[in-house]
């Protein structure tokens, strides 16, 4: 019995022993006799013939905030196919990653998408509660992330190569808030309310702080709860500061039901939102007629050249454009067309492109884009951004006020 | 911030309509629990079903024109449609996966609740994705159903259900009255009436119809009811009916008073729900009437002197607390002591 059991450990030992060096001749052998063409000093993608590109779109595709995220998927297909389609004779397809506008499922999502060979690049994600730890897999992987939504002022401030961002951020969305609320509205009290998220509570404490700043009288900030549906005990808590303005940073569903519950709780002021809330279906249609007079900040959209023609063609395949369809569009374009550029086919008749050169070919690239004209600085951030102002007129977003950043 | 009054009185008002959905979610997982000692946890995809419901009833009122033109009738069949629903939904899940576990473990139904929970919010999620693979099936060149076929029953799925968030019309508005300084809206009157008159109504059943005592039998004691000639299955399965019909107006409410609704809807107001069960002494029914209202009112008070942010640390301390201190909550004694 003794024996036998050293006689297997032996066999074992053997065998792993013989394993491991087949293992190291193999992975020596074609090193040494294939001459290394392309190289990149973060790594390589690879393509084997008749294998897929795939782009990548975090966002939220179920639950609460699923209109953004299919926006963003549509804007994402239409730019595959104004592209041809293929990328020098590779099919490109598009992939959702629901990561629901959080932290967690992001992460999830970004190792699915790192673990997926066919991975070109990823637009997205979505928000910037999900950009925040998912962009360290990103990165830890290399992997062109960009997002045309994600606003909050610490996503570009990690110094990530390969991040960008199509958007401003929010101390600039919250300069042109303040602004807007103090000088064209001329107000001087204000109630702050978030979602307690990385977004919304980032921006509305910019808000809140600027708003102090400027001379204006914040009566009140209060957090709440993402999912819940009644919101009529923190709403009385702040109207009981008689504010003139109510600024909440979230997004489009809550933003709807505090909105609808302020009318019905007898508030009569202005009510204001970040980017999040910017959407005819779920903000202003879901709120039973009561956002009319609301106002929201938008960054770079519209007014580019062929931003028209654009939205004609892309409502005509899909649906109106919710928000960041557009941002979608030009962040996959730019992604493309830099690929295109820095691509190679190595002779073994793969396609191959380096990370690192992907990255600085964005970065290096201005492009004419349906938001505007876009450069990327150093950090991933645009060097010229702007931010518009919305009112809500007749159940529509009606543009007020631009305000132009950078130059 | 000083006391006011009449801004008292508004939160009051305030806790008492959440405290009315709280109860009469509260109740389903009450009389459930008297009959069989489990924990329904699929009882909030029941209210969520309910609300999904009453939504296509009520748009397809819109699209006849009824809406417009009798907006009671139409609200009233848009109820009654999403009360079937959730009641039938509700007798199902127990037939399905309920009761053939009867005579499992303690645990299995239990779990079997979670996954029924999990399978009913996703069940709505991909409804329409479902009803677009299904009808897509081809054999060879042969399709299964023809185009014409398939985006109608794809149009009707999407009407139903699906992963955005979805709209009632605003049926109710904002509007309201003042008296003095208190601003009251006209929709939480209407939530209040008729939450309160749907228990009278639930406690007279219970109480004095042969049903009701049928139902109290076999929370006292299955084998002696069975004994006595009570039907088990079929006072089980009533207790599921009126318990998931509760749920579903609940969710219709919810739809018709703060317009939207999703298919994860049902998980927030189905965990207080079970709070101000325990909170009232489950299995006991006015108990979990009392223990909704309580939970309402706790939330909004809390609110008062607390930053709303701690609005659910509030209610969840009160079950921690109740289950340390009282576990057979304030109304559970006797029944509680009996099934230990």
């Amino acid at each position: 019995m003794e024996e036998e059991k050293t006689a297997m450990k032996r066999l074992i030992r053997l065998v792993a022993v013989l394993m491991l060096t087949s293992m190291i001749f193999t992975a020596c052998a074609p090193a040494a006799e294939e001459p290394v063409v392309i190289e990149d000093e973060w790594g390589l993608m690879t393509f084997t013939p008749g294998s897929k590109v795939t782009l990548g779109v975090s966002s939220a595709l179920a639950g609460a905030y699923a209109v953004y995220g299919q926006d963003m998927l549509n804007g994402v297909d239409l730019a595959i196919a104004d592209f041809g389609g293929t990328l020098q004779g590779w099919e490109l397809v598009s992939k959702g990653g629901d990561d629901g506008c959080e932290g967690a499922p992001a992460v999830t999502v970004a190792e699915q998408f790192a673990a997926d060979p066919t991975l070109l690049a990823v637009i997205g994600p979505m928000c910037s509660g999900s950009v925040v730890p998912a962009s360290d897999i990103y990165a830890e992987h290399n992997i062109i992330m960009v997002t045309p939504s994600s606003t909050a002022v610490v996503v570009t401030a990690r110094g990530y190569e390969n991040l960008f961002r199509l958007v401003a951020n929010d101390d600039l969305q919250a300069e042109v808030t303040v602004d807007f609320l103090r000088k064209d509205l001329g107000l001087s009290t204000l109630a702050v309310l978030h979602d307690q998220s990385i977004y919304g509570q980032g921006i509305a404490e910019a808000v809140h702080g600027k708003f102090a700043a400027a001379g204006g009288d914040v009566t009140g900030i209060e957090g709440i709860t993402r999912g819940d549906v009644d919101y009529s005990a923190v709403i009385a808590t702040t109207l009981a500061g008689n504010p003139e303005a109510v600024y909440y940073g979230g997004m489009d569903a809550e933003g709807a039901l505090i909105i609808s519950q302020l009318r019905s709780a007898g508030f009569e002021g202005v009510f204001f939102g970040p980017d999040g809330i910017k959407s005819k279906p779920t903000f202003i249609d879901a709120s039973g007629g009561a956002a009319e007079g609301s106002y929201a900040t938008f960054g770079a959209v519209g007014g580019a050249t062929g931003y028209d023609e654009w939205e004609v063609r892309f409502t005509e395949l899909y649906d109106a454009p919710v928000a960041y369809a557009p941002g979608s569009y030009d962040s996959a374009l730019i992604i493309l067309q830099a690929a295109d550029a820095v691509a190679q086919v190595d002779s073994d008749g793969n396609l191959v492109i380096g990370r690192k050169a992907l990255a600085d070919k964005i970065r290096a690239t201005p492009f004419a884009g349906i938001t505007g004209a876009l450069e990327f600085t150093a950090t991933g951030d645009l060097g010229k951004v702007s931010i518009t102002v919305f009112h809500v007129e007749n159940g529509d977003f009606v543009d007020v006020k631009k305000v132009d950043f950078g130059d | 911030m000083g006391f006011d009054l009449s801004s008292f009185i508004e939160q009051l008002l305030n806790g008492l309509t959440v405290g009315s959905f709280y109860a009469l979610i509260a109740l389903g997982y009450s009389m459930v629990y008297g009959v069989l000692t489990m924990i329904n946890f699929a009882h909030g995809e029941i209210f969520m079903v309910g609300a999904y419901v009453g939504l296509y009833t009520i748009n397809r009122l819109v699209d006849v024109g009824l809406y417009d033109s009798n907006r009671i009738l139409a609200v009233g069949i848009t109820f009654i449609a999403g009360t079937i629903g959730a009641a039938i939904t509700g007798v199902t899940v127990e037939r399905l996966a309920y009761r053939p576990l009867r005579r499992a473990a303690r645990l299995a139904p239990l779990i079997s609740a979670i996954g029924m929970s999990i399978f009913l919010q996703e069940f709505i999620r991909l409804l329409p994705k479902m009803g677009e693979a299904i009808t897509g099936i081809t054999i060879g060149s042969f399709t299964l159903f023809p185009e014409s076929l398939q985006q109608g029953v794809v149009g009707f799925l999407e009407d139903f259900g699906g992963a955005r968030v979805k709209t009632y019309p605003g049926v109710f508005g904002v509007g309201g009255f003042d008296i003095g300084d208190i601003h009251i809206t006209y929709s939480r009157v209407i939530i209040l009436i008729m939450s309160v008159l749907t228990m009278i109504g639930l406690y007279f059943l219970v109480r004095y119809s042969r049903f009701g005592k049928a139902m109290r039998a076999v929370a006292e004691d299955k084998d002696i009811a069975s004994m006595m000639g009570i039907d088990i299955d079929q006072v089980i399965s009533r207790t599921f009916l009126i318990g998931s019909a509760l749920a579903g107006i609940a969710g219709v409410m919810v739809g018709m008073f703060y317009l939207q609704i999703r298919p994860t809807m049902g998980f927030v107001p189905g965990i207080k729900a079970f709070t101000a069960a325990v909170l009232g002494g489950i299995g006991n029914i006015p108990g979990a009437m009392l223990g909704g209202y309580a939970l309402g009112l706790g939330e909004v008070i809390g609110v008062q002197f607390l930053p709303a942010v701690y609005k659910d640390i509030v209610s969840f301390s009160i079950l921690v607390l109740i289950l340390i201190f009282k576990p057979t909550g304030i109304l559970g004694e006797a029944l509680a002591e009996k099934k230990m």
